[in-house]
């Protein structure tokens, strides 16, 4: 299949001529893929089970596909689309002005009154008077037959696809670099630092701090505002993690409360405020509205932008525009949308008929006026319902439009300022982590073991005392009389499996505090799991094997590319507190249930394996040339402070986590810990880190999770 | 004429919780606002326990809204508003503008502030779904809304038919029964009520109000005793191009309303809403209690 030229008369637009066969657009649709997957790594919500805090994560995001060539769109039509749009930004923006102000849209009758009847209109916006109504503006635009460019969607509630803009073009950027450079495409770099400094313009404060107040990880468009998130350095936040007092607007932070002065809203209107009257749902901030109302926070948009988007307004919209704006304005829009003309192909669907674009473009308005991104992603119209959506960049070939000056933007340092929430994710996803490691290493240690002595892993009694290692580490019921290997084994790889699941679930929630190399290894995991789960081999050894490299690589970004921060010391702490408990788990299993019937090589088999999982069998036989001893083995897991894997030496370090955070109540347990570990009473030491693990949720993590509408009587 | 009456009244709203919350925020719409037909001497709210904060502002209605928030541990709520007010009567409400002729008005032909202030309360409100129920409003009104009649007269015909048609039954709904169950059961209480009178005027492109106060509880001799005494009450208002707005109450078939004293009012329940919030901490039940109290002080 050839690439060619197509060409819509006067619209400026046309496809990259890629000169290529028809395998080769298959392969380049491919490596899209994997490049996207790669890029947004860790952004992608998987179909993820409970969380260790007992919520359960939203439904898979269901991911989009980058069509591997990007539109081209001339720089002097996009010049004159550029001043259209802000144009249109503009009279958008004069409309909010005078419908929730001087309503001499009303008073003149331009308006009829049930062109505000419906919900989109916020009546506590009325009044408020924000500095701008429209800090991000998106709008649709097809290409009509006559070749005429026409609005069919205006977005301005919270316009969403800059995060997938970038997305699409970092993926791009790697899959066919010479082409950009060679199409003198306009670069993204500047975009992230533009939304952010227009942020900053929400409000008139000497450095403001910014947060973005975000719908959760179960929300469609999760991966366009994370992604965006991280790019602009701004924390992501959920309407838990802030709180309204004294008609301020505040971080709950592991530091305390920290003031906010800006909030990047990606919910919409109705849910920004469940004070509001007929607001919606659970996932705003109660109150945040009486702070806006005193001035001391900005909202971006502004509460109350979305009633342009709404239907009830639609039919009048246009003689609402031009009101304000008696000029005629250079775009035409028509909702009703005339389908789009240009027709354009798509290389993975090889052979289908090409179909038509609907294009975004985004509007960037701050202090220092508009920018229009110079840029756009294309939704290619569906073919059906089961093909995930599919999207085109488009690149911008040498626009004229002067691009913003410059301006130092203030540094607000939010190294400490996590938000309690994320901490607890990263403390338990520390904790989901270590667990899985272990029991990965057990099976491995299963699996090689009965390799080499197949004959005693068959019989009745070594089968027992697997089950019940098993049961005791992935805290399941054990099997009732299992009669082989098989079903340890089996029940332990579903272990591992859900328990992957949960750290991937905590790692979700938390993406902007791990660096981007850690979100590659998580979507890795995550991918191979879902694999695993398809194709029914949970057990595997490769696809355990697999797992264990994932996560070794996961603890040592987590240790070497992390910044500390008092939420990483808490992370820490969780991984060396799992890791003290499930060695007593282990212990505490294998070496008291080790029989005295003098089964020696049963014995030995057993001790390997605990050895094995503790990742220490190694060091044990360099050590002692000889056979397995349970009094030495307990030495070398518990006690010995040079094996980076013992008891001893997670307490060590727990110790000292406990200290940098000035926690002295964890000092003593882990005193505590180190004493009933000697005294080889796994009972106490096993109680002892279940109520250090209550002492940690207590201390740090005890905000409350869940805000709820007051019963009301109604009126008799 | 009767002369003007001296009330005093006492709302009390409790909540407990099984559990300890962190935070509370209460939105209180219960300060009455003063009307050519009644004077307020005095009103005030307290809360308990002592709130950590308290904020009023005028809503887009004009009514005095109250929130105060509550950021240290506590298990219970209450909040308890009394006012004094003086009524006076007015002369009744007279306008034989043809209700057809208003809703003509209503429609397109209002400018200025009124296109505001009456236009907004011609179309559908969240409590209010005037286009699902046209059909079944229509099959149940439509004598009310005989071409050429009054507005005045129409609004009195709407009154008197629902409180004649529909029972009052304190049991039957929720705090959001859907119109179309009240339409169908033909039972409801006051709030039920206004909703169903003002979505049959909207129905018919009228503007309406709905509104939220008391009534007095002792029934003058020999006449039964007044519905949704002791509760917090709710009635209704239509817009006439020559009488302003004029109150009428569909539960007790009153049109005019003498002694009824009006807190606030909006589009439906949703705007006016006596005590609502939100409160954050463990999952926990809550409790509701509500006691109003009206008495006549001269």
């Amino acid at each position: 299949m050839e690439v060619a030229e197509t060409e819509v008369p006067a619209s400026g637009l046309s496809v990259l001529n890629i000169d290529s066969q028809s395998e080769n657009a298959e392969r380049l649709q491919l490596a899209s893929d994997r490049l996207l997957a790669s890029a947004g790594a860790g952004h992608r919500v998987h179909d993820l089970p409970i969380r260790a805090d007992g919520r359960r994560v939203g439904p898979a995001s269901h991911p989009w596909r980058l069509d591997p060539v990007p539109l081209l769109l001339n720089g002097s039509t996009f010049d004159w689309l550029a001043a259209a749009l802000e144009e249109r930004a503009d009279a958008l923006d004069a409309v909010l002005a005078d419908v929730y102000g001087a309503r001499r849209l009303l008073r003149e009758g331009v308006l009829p009154p049930t062109a505000l009847a419906d919900s989109a209109y916020r009546l506590a916006a009325v009044g408020s008077n924000p500095k701008r109504w429209l800090t991000v503006y998106a709008a649709d635009l097809v290409v009509d037959r006559h070749g005429r460019w026409v609005v069919v969607a205006d977005h301005t509630d919270q316009p969403s696809g800059l995060g997938s803009m970038l997305l699409a073009r970092e993926t791009l950027s790697r899959l066919l670099p010479d082409e950009l450079t060679r199409q003198s495409v306009a670069p993204l770099d500047e975009v992230p630092d533009r939304l952010r400094r227009a942020l900053s313009d929400a409000i008139d404060v000497e450095s403001p701090r910014l947060v973005t107040l975000s719908g959760g990880v179960g929300r469609s468009d999760f991966v366009d505002h994370s992604y965006l998130a991280v790019a602009m350095g701004l924390t992501l936040a959920e309407g838990a993690d802030l709180v309204v007092r004294r008609r301020r607007l505040w971080l709950r932070s592991l530091d305390g409360l920290e003031p906010i002065d800006v909030l990047y809203r990606r919910v919409g209107d109705r849910q920004v405020d469940p004070l509001d009257v007929d607001a919606e749902g659970v996932v705003g901030v109660p109150g945040v509205l009486q702070a806006v109302r005193a001035r001391t926070v900005g909202l971006a948009n502004a509460h109350g932008a979305g009633v342009i988007e709404s239907p009830a307004l639609a039919p009048f919209l246009e003689d609402a525009l031009s009101f304000v704006e008696p000029t005629r304005l250079a775009l035409v829009s028509d909702p009703h949308g005339p389908p789009p003309s240009a027709l354009f192909p798509v290389a993975s669907t090889i052979g289908s008929m090409p179909r038509g674009a609907m294009l975004r473009f985004f509007v960037v308005r701050g202090d220092a006026g508009s920018t229009v991104i110079p840029a756009g992603l294309a939704r290619l119209a569906s073919t059906g319902t089961t093909e995930a959506l599919v999207l085109k960049d488009v690149w911008v070939s040498s626009p004229t439009a002067a691009p913003m000056p410059s301006r130092r933007l203030p540094q607000v340092d939010f190294a400490r300022s996590v938000p309690t929430r994320a901490a607890a994710g990263l403390y338990w996803m520390n904790r989901a982590a270590e667990r899985a490691e272990t029991l990965g290493r057990l099976a491995g240690a299963i699996h090689r073991t009965v390799d080499s002595d197949p004959l005693w892993w068959s019989e009745a009694g070594s089968v027992a005392a697997m089950s019940r290692v098993v049961a005791a580490v992935s805290h399941t019921a054990g099997a009732d009389q299992p009669n082989s290997m098989e079903s340890p084994i089996n029940a332990l790889g579903h272990a591992f499996h859900a328990q992957i699941g949960s750290m991937l679930a905590e790692a979700a929630a938390v993406r902007d505090y791990l660096s981007l190399s850690n979100g590659r290894v998580l979507a890795h995991l995550a991918d191979a799991r879902d694999a695993a789960a398809r194709t029914a081999g949970v057990s595997d050894r490769e696809v355990i094997d697999g797992a264990l490299i994932d996560l070794a690589a996961v603890a040592g970004l987590w240790r070497e590319s992390t910044i500390r921060s008092p939420a990483w010391l808490l992370g820490d702490f969780g991984r060396r507190l799992e890791r003290a408990t499930v060695t007593f788990d282990l212990v505490g299993t294998v070496v008291d249930g080790l029989s005295s019937s003098g089964d020696e090589s049963g014995e030995q088999h057993q001790l390997a394996v605990l050895l094995a999982s503790l990742e220490s069998l190694v060091t044990y036989r360099r050590r002692h040339r000889s056979e397995i001893d349970p009094g030495r083995v307990l030495a070398l897991v518990v006690d010995d402070r040079t094996n980076p894997r013992s008891v001893a030496s997670a307490l060590e370090t727990m110790n000292r986590r406990a200290a940098e955070l000035e926690w002295t109540e964890a000092m003593e347990f882990s005193a505590d810990l180190m004493q009933a570990a000697r005294a080889r009473d796994w009972h106490e030491a096993r109680a002892l880190t279940h109520r250090l693990g209550l002492a940690v949720t207590e201390r740090w993590f005890s905000a409350p999770s869940t805000s709820a509408p007051l019963r009301s009587s109604g009126q008799g | 004429m009767t002369p003007s009456r001296r009330y005093r009244v006492l709302h009390r709203t409790e909540f407990h919780y099984s559990q300890a919350m962190t935070d509370g925020y209460t939105v209180a719409c219960l300060v009455p606002r003063p009307t050519p037909r009644q004077d307020v001497l005095s009103s005030s709210i307290r809360v308990e326990p002592e709130a950590s904060e308290l904020d009023s502002h005028l809503d887009a209605f004009g009514n005095l809204v109250s929130v105060f928030g509550w950021h240290e541990p506590h298990d219970h709520l209450v909040v308890v508003s009394e006012s004094e007010l003086e009524l006076r009567s007015l002369a009744a409400p007279s306008d034989d503008t043809p209700w057809d002729a208003v809703a003509d008005l209503s429609h397109t032909g209002l400018r200025g502030e009124e296109a505001i202030t009456v236009g907004s309360f011609t179309v559908p409100s969240p409590f209010v779904d005037v286009e699902q129920h046209s059909a079944a409003l229509r099959r149940r009104f439509d004598q009310v809304f005989e071409p050429g009649i009054g507005i005045v007269d129409a609004a009195r015909r709407l009154c008197t038919t629902i409180f004649r048609d529909f029972e009052f039954d304190p049991h039957f709904s929720e705090v959001s029964t859907p119109l179309a169950e009240v339409l169908d059961a033909g039972r409801g209480v006051c709030q039920d009520f206004a909703h169903l009178a003002v979505a049959a005027l909207r129905d018919r492109g009228l503007p309406a109000r709905y509104v939220s106060g008391y009534i007095e509880t002792l029934p003058p001799p020999g006449e039964p005793k007044l519905v949704g005494a002791d509760a917090s009450h709710a009635w209704c208002s239509v817009w006439t191009p020559a009488s302003g707005w004029v109150d009428f109450d569909p539960t007790n078939g009153h049109l005019p309303v003498d002694d009824h004293i009006t807190v606030a009012w909006g589009r439906d329940y949703g705007d006016v809403t006596p005590v609502r919030g939100v409160v954050i901490g463990p999952a926990a039940r809550q409790t509701l209690t509500v006691s109003v109290d009206v008495a006549r002080t001269d």
